[in-house]
């Protein structure tokens, strides 16, 4: 029988935060993926741009898992939700706020132009910004300017040391993607955080699906969609 | 320069200025813009505003137009629709409120509702008409009621373009200005995904709210061809749009009269009383309150885009007569 109620974005993503069990010193452990669907006949070019846009700082990890499924393929990448999960485990009451497109205008982030909150959607929101045709990832890749999709988080403002060291160990294992830790109390790429807090903008792990949609490949995303275990994962560069 | 570098209360008047011009129907002067942004609470003198003007001018999202007026320019457009991001969140819900006031049907079939228009090819007509004839007959639509202008003629203050047929489908908004009008407080609160089996309606399988979102919430349903409203009206199984609304426990007798009222005059599509403190078709209800769900008035124009017809529809675009939407033929 069906639940009574919808499982809203928020309670989906908290739910895979509490099972993630990263340890970026032995690159051990389970990360939260996004999976991509992508035909057999497509799969090497979509491969290459996944690459490209990871070489461009589009991704979280450069970690992916290849799945063959037939007629066609199925690739798990980092969810930035990894980057909470982790902060979770040590501690930190990080909250997922939304997911957005973010304006890039010479290689730097300048502000998010869309927001979705995450309690307010049974969908992922940067799947329903995907469909909106609002990014330019691939230009933002050959210019330096265009929109990406990233997503908010906030934090106690208490945290911010304790943050910046968790988020050095995590970059040492190669997870990174983290735009902007901002001031406590300030605004995090335009947009307005609860007093006593901090803000975080982290690159969304789809931009490679979004940027292999935007070149045209027939690619379909599910955002958000499990957990998998580093040992199965590679890095893109094994596989082009 | 960019605008996102200035202090937060100077973005914000910056934009109030650029929506100002947009808003006005020709290039407008400072007086004239002082004069407009007094009206919504910026006191703001004639002075300063030219002051702000140039920093518009600089930015390239304004410029000049004859001696003293000023116009946006497409840069100016894009910033309006990227710019105070956190402001725009929940705008939905506003634009929804002012219609909700703006909408004077009465209960006899007189008065302003609110529609959806939507664009296609002269050409396509035909086949879109019994789409939407047909979604109606189903409850899926609000009404069998629409307005179709012809090219060169005006629809939701746009023109019709050449060889394009413009069709104004009401909106469920229409309800809600009822419902207000006779002094219950409406909550608009989820845009949903409805399935539909057996020709009756079963639960929400996606729900977004109004308040937690920058993107309209049914477009974004639309652009993910989430519907499947054709197969509801040939099988009875099928997935439609709706709107949740709240309204407190003590209105839902009166709110009964005023749909059965509202089908007196022709809309005759779904509108659902929920039961109190109940979650509605596994829609969220707050406490001491009832769901209202009313089926969208965009599901006749995505019937027919389901079967191939090319439509532009824009949703809650405009006020219109009652009396002068005729049964679509």
């Amino acid at each position: 029988m069906a639940a009574d109620f919808l499982l809203f974005t928020l309670a989906r993503i908290e739910n895979l935060m509490h099972q993630v069990t990263l340890d970026p010193r032995t690159r051990s452990g389970r990360i939260i993926t996004n999976s991509s669907y992508v035909p057999r006949s497509e799969i090497d070019a979509a491969l290459e741009v996944f690459h490209d846009a990871v070489t461009s700082g589009l991704a979280v990890c450069p970690l992916i898992k290849l799945e063959d499924m037939g007629s066609r393929f199925r690739i798990y990448t980092t969810c930035s939700m990894t980057i909470d999960g982790y902060l979770l485990k040590h501690g930190i009451p990080v909250r997922p706020k939304g997911g957005g497109i973010i304006e890039v205008v010479d290689r730097q982030t300048l502000r998010f132009t869309e927001m979705l909150m995450y309690w307010a959607t049974t969908i992922d929101p940067i799947d329903i910004l995907i469909s909106q045709e609002l990014t330019g990832i691939l230009g933002m890749m050959q210019t330096g300017n265009g929109r990406i999709l990233g997503n908010l988080h906030e934090a106690p403002m208490l945290a911010r040391d304790r943050i910046e060291e968790l988020l050095d160990e995590l970059a040492d294992a190669e997870f990174t993607g983290v735009l902007e830790l901002g001031e406590p109390n300030m605004d995090v790429l335009g947009v307005p955080v609860e007093r006593d807090h901090l803000g975080i903008a982290l690159v969304g792990g789809t931009n490679l699906a979004a940027a292999a949609l935007e070149y045209g490949i027939d690619i379909k995303t599910d955002s958000i969609s499990g957990l998998t275990d580093l040992s199965e994962m590679q890095p893109i560069e094994d596989l082009i | 320069m960019k605008l996102i570098t200035k202090a937060p209360g100077r973005q914000r008047r910056l934009i109030e200025i650029l929506r100002v011009i947009n808003e006005s129907d020709k290039p407008i002067g400072a007086r004239a813009i002082s004069d407009m942004l007094s009206e919504r609470g910026y006191e703001i003198g004639e002075r300063a505003v030219r002051y702000n003007l140039k920093i518009l001018d600089e930015l390239g999202f304004t410029r000049k137009h004859g001696y003293t007026g000023r116009e946006v320019t497409p840069v100016g457009l894009r910033e309006l629709s990227d710019a105070l991001v956190n402001d725009r969140v929940g705008f939905v819900n506003t634009r929804i409120e002012e219609y909700m006031y703006r909408t004077t049907f009465d209960a006899l079939g007189g008065g302003d509702v609110v529609v959806n228009t939507s664009f296609l090819a002269k050409a396509d007509f035909d086949l879109a008409a019994d789409q939407l004839i047909a979604a109606a007959a189903s409850g899926y639509s609000l009404t069998s009621r629409a307005l179709v202008a012809d090219e060169g003629e005006e629809l939701g203050s746009m023109i019709v373009p050449e060889g394009c047929v413009g069709v104004a489908t009401l909106c469920s908004i229409t309800v809600d200005g009822m419902l207000l009008k006779s002094g219950i407080p409406v909550n608009t609160t989820y845009a949903g995904v409805l399935e539909v089996e057996e020709g009756s309606f079963t639960r929400f399988t996606d729900l977004i709210a109004y308040a937690g979102t920058s993107i309209d919430p049914m477009k974004a349903f639309m652009a993910r061809r989430m519907g499947r409203v054709r197969d509801a009206i040939i099988t009875g199984s099928g997935r439609v749009l709706a709107n949740v609304r709240e309204i407190p426990q003590s209105a839902v007798e009166q709110a009964e009269i005023v749909i059965s009222r509202a089908r007196a005059c022709g809309i005759t599509g779904y509108i659902k009383v929920g039961a109190p403190e109940r979650s509605l078709a596994a829609c969220p209800v707050g406490s001491s309150k009832v769901g209202v769900v009313v089926c969208a008035g965009v599901n006749g124009p995505m019937a027919a885009e389901e079967v191939g017809m090319r439509m532009v529809t824009r949703p809650i675009s405009s006020l219109l007569e009652y009396r002068r939407m005729k049964e679509i033929r």
